[in-house]
């Protein structure tokens, strides 16, 4: 005979599954150091080719300016400059990175606090039966 | 402002109900409008600008999440951009690419600007996605804003300028791109308009923040004010006046869809604010606590009432009832009866006995 309260936990915990706990899940897996750390290296490398397209974009399309600083500025200047630049994009992007992560890995642990509830639910159901 | 209530939660349940179709059907009419503009614009790539064409990749956008249209309408631009000059198309790509890495990768959901803005400027009324994204956005919407600003001025820039620019292919490398540069990303007529945009986000994003009350119907109304005096000082600053009726009347128009999104999104009740002082072991709390108005959609539930007959005799009452339920399937009778109902005991709130 079928159980309706097992039947809507199970439902939610399908649910749950498939939606807001997809990512959650996939967050869990992680320590929230080793996750953070991924997302940390992931936005280091993407904001490398950032800056890297970003100054691509600048040669291309202001190469007037960039000819008159050249001619008018010390070389060394101009690469301190430039690495300066890429520090401060670079540490910008990590640190927002960064707290994205740390929110995102609270928000998926409070999620799989709730799914885990469902599960130790779902287990004293079968025990009892 | 009841009725605006009202119509929210009675199109929040047809939603509900009808989600399976209703998303398809709005994400498809997005993408539909966003690819005919671009096609209304710039249409140089005789393949992709088939309606039949155009219409195929809308019906697949419409299953997709809502930045695969932003996707695909990148592409359409880019590819069209690419039969007149294949070095904007490069610097167009550039930039997406770039506003990915840096932005879109943190905030997926504000990447439907990118849509909306066209579809606003095309409606003469692009003033309202600033004072939009400064009630539900943050400082940082300036960002995508910004990016969606440059991309229409790029799009309209190649459409009315096709000619000038397939003419660059006599210059060399680096002066095709010092001319992009100069006829494109210096026209003040975008960077006004980047600066305004700017200028309504922070200003929004900053007095909805307040705690006075009303706090996010000024907000959209000092907003609109301020993007209006940021454009016409702009405007005489270029000593540019052409349009200067439809700037009004777009800053107009544009603040009265911020104040019903203001409306939909933060219905509070400023009639019964609450202001309370508690402490605990480390802070004192001053607290102003404004309740939210909750509307509850109305069902009207007609009552059972049969018309006054006199009593037959020998009529039992199960007899009578049936009778009176028989001409209560008479739909015209139920109407008329629900229109008087309506009129005694909702409109005139009439107490029901």
């Amino acid at each position: 005979m079928l159980n309706e309260d097992k039947v809507r936990l199970m439902s939610r915990m399908a649910m749950f599954e498939t939606c807001e706990g997809k990512e959650a899940i996939k967050i869990e897996k992680y320590t929230k150091k080793d996750y953070i750390f991924i997302q940390v290296i992931k936005t280091w490398v993407l904001s490398t080719i950032g800056f890297a397209l970003v100054f691509l974009l600048a040669l291309l399309l202001c190469i007037d300016f960039i000819s008159v600083v050249l001619s008018a500025v010390n070389l060394s200047v101009i690469l301190i400059a430039i690495v300066a630049l890429y520090a401060a994009c670079v540490i910008l992007s990590v640190m927002y990175a960064r707290k994205e992560a740390v929110s995102r890995y609270e928000e998926a642990k409070r999620l799989i606090k709730k799914y885990r509830k469902y599960v130790d639910e779902l287990d004293v159901m079968y025990s009892d039966f | 402002m009841a009725g605006l209530l009202v119509f929210k939660e009675k199109f929040k349940e047809f939603y509900r109900k009808n989600e399976k179709i209703a998303k398809p059907i709005g994400r498809f009419i997005i993408a539909l409008l966003v690819l005919l503009i671009i096609n209304m614009r710039v249409p140089f790539f005789s393949i992709i600008n088939n309606i039949f064409v155009i219409v195929a990749i809308s019906a697949v956008c419409a299953f997709l999440d809502i930045n695969f249209t932003v996707l695909f309408a990148g592409i359409v631009l880019i590819l069209n951009i690419c039969k007149i000059s294949v070095e904007l198309a490069v610097v167009v790509g550039l930039l997406y690419v770039i506003m990915f890495l840096f932005y879109f990768r943190f905030t997926k959901k504000e990447a439907v600007v990118l849509i909306l803005l066209p579809i606003a400027f095309v409606l003469r009324i692009p003033y309202c996605i600033p004072i939009i994204m400064g009630l539900l956005g943050g400082l940082v919407s300036i960002i995508p804003v910004s990016f969606g600003v440059l991309l229409c001025f790029i799009t309209d820039f190649v459409g009315a300028d096709a000619v000038a620019l397939s003419k660059i292919h006599s210059l060399t490398f680096m002066e095709k791109f010092q001319f992009i540069s100069q006829r494109i990303f210096a026209k003040p007529e975008m960077l006004i308009t980047m600066a305004a945009f700017a200028v309504t986000i922070v200003v929004v994003y900053l007095v909805r923040r307040t705690s006075i009350n009303y706090a996010w119907l000024v907000s959209v109304i000092v907003g609109s004010v301020s993007s209006t005096i940021v454009m016409l000082g702009g405007y005489f600053v270029i000593n540019n006046f052409d349009g200067i009726l439809m700037l009004i009347v777009g800053e107009l128009i544009s603040c009265g869809i911020g104040i019903i999104i203001q409306l939909l999104y933060f219905s509070v009740d400023y009639s019964r604010v609450e202001n309370v002082q508690f402490e605990d072991d480390e802070y004192y709390y001053y607290v102003k606590a404004v309740p939210k108005m909750s509307v509850v959609a109305p069902v009207v539930t007609v009552k059972r009432f049969t018309k006054t007959e006199p009593v037959k005799e020998g009529v039992s009452p199960e007899e009578i009832v049936s009778e009176g339920i028989s001409e209560i399937k008479d739909e015209k009778f139920l109407d008329e009866f629900e229109d008087e109902f309506i009129k005694d005991y909702v409109d005139k709130k009439r107490p029901i006995r």
